[in-house]
C-alpha cells in the first residue's frame, strides 16, 4: 500500500468539533459538527457543502438507506438531509436528545433514541419503544427484522414488525452504553461502562465477557466478512474472533497495529480488504492490513479522532477530529 | 484542554434552590451556563441552555460497592462538550431527596468526565424554617448538609436570631467546615457561590478555615450522622498515615461521606493536604510551613456511626 498523505486539497478545518463521519451507499461523505451542521462532500471534489441540519449540536450521524444521511440533535430532531435539497424533518421529540440512530436497508426502518424510548420510523409510520433507563445504543439485526437497546443492566430485543409486545431481555449488570449485531445474526455485544464488553449469543443468551481494556470502548466495527470484532479502548486496536459456535467464549483476541502511548479512539474495518483502520486520542490514523503489518500511518493534528470511516468501495477513509479538523486520504 | 467547572446545587425540597439557580441565571454577568435539572423540577427556569434528566443512579461494578454514579449526567456532560459554544460553567440541580454522592462521585469515576469538567463546589441550600424538623423526619437532608461544601441558609427573615443559632448548630454538628451564608430568598453574590474551586487542593485551607479552629466540645449527637475532628501536635510518619487512610476508606468509606485534612508529615516542609468523598481520595502536598508556625495535623471525618475513640487511636498510631 501506497503511504497514505494529507494534502492541502484533502483537508479542511471546520470551526466546530467534529461529532461523527460517514459515506452513504452512493459515495457521498458527510462530517457531522457540533454546530448542528453537516458537511457535505464528494471525494475529489475540493469544497464541502454546508448544510444547517440543527439547532443546537449535532450528536449522531448514520447513512439513510435511501441516500443522503440521517443526523440527531440535542434540539430533539431527527433529520434527513440530502445533498443539494433543504433537510428534512422525521420526527421532533421536544427536551430529548436524539443520541443515536440506526438504519437498515434490508427493510427500510430508522430507529433512534430520545431518553427512555425507541422511535421506530417504518415510512410515514412511527412506533414507540419505552425502557425503563435510558436506551443508551440502537442496532438492528443484519435482515432489519429485530432491534438492539443497550441500556442499564443489559439490553432489549423488539420485532420490528410485532404491535404490543414484551422486549426479550438479555440481563448483566451495569450500563450498557452502545450495541452492535453479528453480521451473521448470531451474537450481541455491547460496550459498557466499566471498560469492557459484554456479548450474548441470541440462541441461548450465553454470556460472554470481554474484559481487559484500560478505558471505555467508544468504537466497534465488524470486519467485512462478520468473522471479527474490531474494537477502540486500548493502545492497540483489539480484535475478537466471532467464529465458531462459542465466538471469543474461552479465547483470546489478536492485538492489531502500533503500539504508542495514545489510545486507539475510533476504529473502521475495509468494506472490500482486510484492512482496518484506527484513530487515536493523540491525533494519528493508521491503518494496517491483517497479518502483514506495515502500517501506515497519518498525523491529523494533535486532537483526539472522534470520526473514521471509508467509502464505499474503500478507497477513501474520512477523518475527523473533536476540534474540527478533518481529512479524506486516498488508501489505496 | 481546559476543564468546565460544575457547581452541584442540593437542599430539600422548597429550600430554594431554583430561586438560587434563577438568581445566578438572570445576573448580569455575560458568562454562559448550561444547567441541567431533573424533570420534576419545581418551576420555571429561564436560561438558554436547560437540560432536563432522570436521575439515572447506578452502581459501578468495580469491586467497591458503595460507588454509585449518575449515568444520565455522564451521557449529558459528554453531550455538551461536543457543543461550539463552550460554557463558562455547568450548574447541576439535584431532586430535593437526592442523596448527594451519585452525582459527586460521577466526577471522580468517569474518565472522560474528569477530562472535559472539574466539580466546582457541592452547595447546599437550607431552608432556615424547616431544617430542623426535616432533619427528624428525613435522612436526605442531614445527607445534603453533611455533604456540602458550602451552605445557603435561605429563608432566615422567618426565623429568630435565637433560631438561627440553634439551625446553625445544628448544622455545624453535621458538617464542621462547611461555609454558612445567611440569606433571604438566595440573595448572595455569585462569586460567593461559583468559582470556589471547592475540591482545589490548594484551596483547602482559605476555603474552610474552621479546619484550623481547634475542635468544638460541644458533642450532642442528635443523629447518626456526625462529625469527628482528630488532632495531633506531633509530626506523623507518612507511610502510616497514608495507608491508615487507604485502609479506612476501603472499609468504612461507605459511612464516611466527606473527609479532608491537613497533615504535619515528618520530614517534609510542605503540608500533607487531602480531602476524600466516600472511598475516593486524593491528596497533595500544599503550602510549606512558615517558620516558627505550630505545626498540626487535623482531619474531620463526616459520616455515619463513626466512632472517636477507634478513630483517635488509629489516627495517634501513626505519629512518627
Amino acid at each position: 500500500m501506497p503511504k497514505p498523505k494529507i494534502t492541502a486539497g484533502n483537508q479542511w478545518h471546520f470551526g466546530a468539533p467534529i461529532v461523527a463521519c460517514a459515506f452513504d451507499a452512493e459515495g457521498q461523505g458527510a462530517f457531522a459538527l457540533g454546530d448542528g451542521t453537516l458537511r457535505t462532500f464528494t471525494t475529489g471534489e475540493s469544497e464541502p457543502q454546508t448544510i444547517e441540519a440543527h439547532n443546537g449540536a449535532t450528536l449522531a450521524l448514520t447513512a439513510h438507506p435511501d441516500g443522503g444521511f440521517l443526523t440527531g440533535g440535542d434540539d430533539g430532531r431527527l433529520v434527513h438531509t440530502v445533498a443539494g435539497q433543504a433537510p428534512r424533518e422525521l420526527l421532533n421529540v421536544k427536551g430529548r436528545w436524539i443520541e443515536n440512530i440506526a438504519a437498515t436497508a434490508e427493510t427500510g426502518l430508522i430507529a433512534c433514541t430520545a431518553g427512555k424510548n425507541v422511535h421506530l420510523l417504518d415510512g410515514d409510520k412511527t412506533s414507540v419503544f419505552a425502557h425503563a433507563t435510558t436506551a443508551a445504543g440502537v442496532a438492528f439485526d443484519p435482515k432489519g427484522r429485530r432491534l438492539a437497546v443497550a441500556h442499564y443492566n443489559g439490553a432489549s430485543l423488539w420485532w420490528t414488525k410485532s404491535a404490543d409486545q414484551q422486549p426479550k431481555l438479555f440481563e448483566w449488570k451495569g450500563s450498557h452504553i452502545a450495541v452492535t449485531w453479528s453480521p451473521d445474526g448470531r451474537f450481541l455485544v455491547t460496550s459498557m461502562q466499566e471498560s469492557a464488553l459484554h456479548g450474548w449469543r441470541i440462541e441461548d443468551g450465553a454470556n460472554m465477557r470481554m474484559s481487559g481494556y484500560p478505558s471505555k470502548i467508544k468504537s466497534m466495527a465488524w470486519d467485512r466478512r462478520g468473522r471479527s470484532l474490531f474494537t477502540a479502548g486500548a493502545d492497540r486496536v483489539v480484535g475478537w474472533p466471532f467464529t465458531g459456535r462459542g465466538g471469543p467464549m474461552e479465547r483470546d483476541p489478536v492485538q492489531i497495529g502500533p503500539q504508542r502511548e495514545a489510545m486507539v479512539q475510533t476504529v473502521a474495518a475495509h468494506p472490500e480488504a482486510d484492512i482496518v483502520a484506527a484513530g487515536t486520542t493523540d491525533g494519528a490514523v493508521w491503518f494496517e492490513e491483517i497479518g502483514d503489518p506495515g502500517t501506515n500511518f497519518v498525523m491529523l493534528n494533535a486532537a483526539r479522532i472522534v470520526a473514521l470511516a471509508f467509502s464505499p468501495e474503500g478507497a477513501h477513509l474520512a477523518i475527523g477530529d473533536e476540534e474540527g479538523n478533518a481529512a479524506v486520504v486516498p488508501v489505496v | 484542554m481546559s476543564q468546565v467547572p460544575v457547581t452541584v446545587l442540593t437542599g430539600y425540597l422548597g429550600a430554594g434552590k431554583t430561586t438560587l439557580l434563577n438568581r445566578i441565571l438572570t445576573e448580569q454577568h455575560g458568562k454562559k451556563y448550561a444547567v441541567i435539572v431533573n424533570e420534576f423540577g419545581e418551576i420555571g427556569i429561564d436560561n438558554d441552555l436547560i437540560v432536563d434528566t432522570d436521575e439515572e443512579v447506578f452502581e459501578m461494578n468495580n469491586g467497591c460497592i458503595c460507588c454509585t454514579v449518575r449515568g444520565d449526567l455522564i451521557r449529558i456532560l459528554g453531550g455538551l462538550m461536543k457543543r461550539k459554544d463552550k460554557f463558562d460553567a455547568i450548574l447541576v440541580e439535584t431532586t430535593g431527596l437526592a442523596d448527594p454522592s451519585p452525582v459527586v462521585q460521577t466526577f471522580f469515576v468517569d474518565d472522560d468526565v474528569k477530562e472535559r469538567t472539574k466539580l466546582d463546589s457541592i452547595t447546599t441550600v437550607v431552608d432556615a424554617k424547616n431544617v430542623l424538623d426535616r432533619l427528624k423526619d428525613t435522612h436526605e437532608a442531614a445527607e445534603q448538609i453533611a455533604f456540602a461544601d458550602q451552605i445557603i441558609l435561605n429563608k432566615t427573615d422567618l426565623v429568630s436570631e435565637d433560631d438561627l443559632k440553634r439551625v446553625e448548630r445544628r448544622i455545624r454538628e453535621l458538617n464542621p467546615l462547611a461555609p454558612i451564608h445567611r440569606t433571604e430568598r438566595c440573595a448572595i453574590a455569585l462569586d460567593k457561590v461559583l468559582g470556589r474551586g471547592a475540591f482545589d487542593l490548594q484551596r483547602l485551607l482559605e476555603l474552610e478555615p474552621e479546619l484550623l479552629n481547634p475542635e468544638h466540645d460541644d458533642h450532642e449527637h442528635s443523629s447518626d450522622i456526625a462529625s469527628v475532628s482528630l488532632t495531633a501536635k506531633t509530626p506523623l510518619d507518612g507511610d502510616k498515615v497514608t495507608n491508615w487512610l487507604r485502609t479506612l476508606l476501603a472499609e468504612r468509606g461507605q459511612d464516611i461521606l466527606r473527609a479532608k485534612g491537613i497533615l504535619d508529615i515528618k520530614g517534609k516542609e510542605e503540608r500533607l493536604v487531602f480531602q476524600a468523598v466516600h472511598m475516593v481520595m486524593d491528596g497533595d502536598f500544599g503550602k510549606p510551613w512558615k517558620e516558627g508556625e505550630k505545626r498540626f495535623s487535623r482531619i474531620v471525618f463526616i459520616g455515619r456511626d463513626l466512632d472517636e475513640a477507634e478513630l483517635d487511636s488509629a489516627f495517634k498510631a501513626c505519629v512518627a
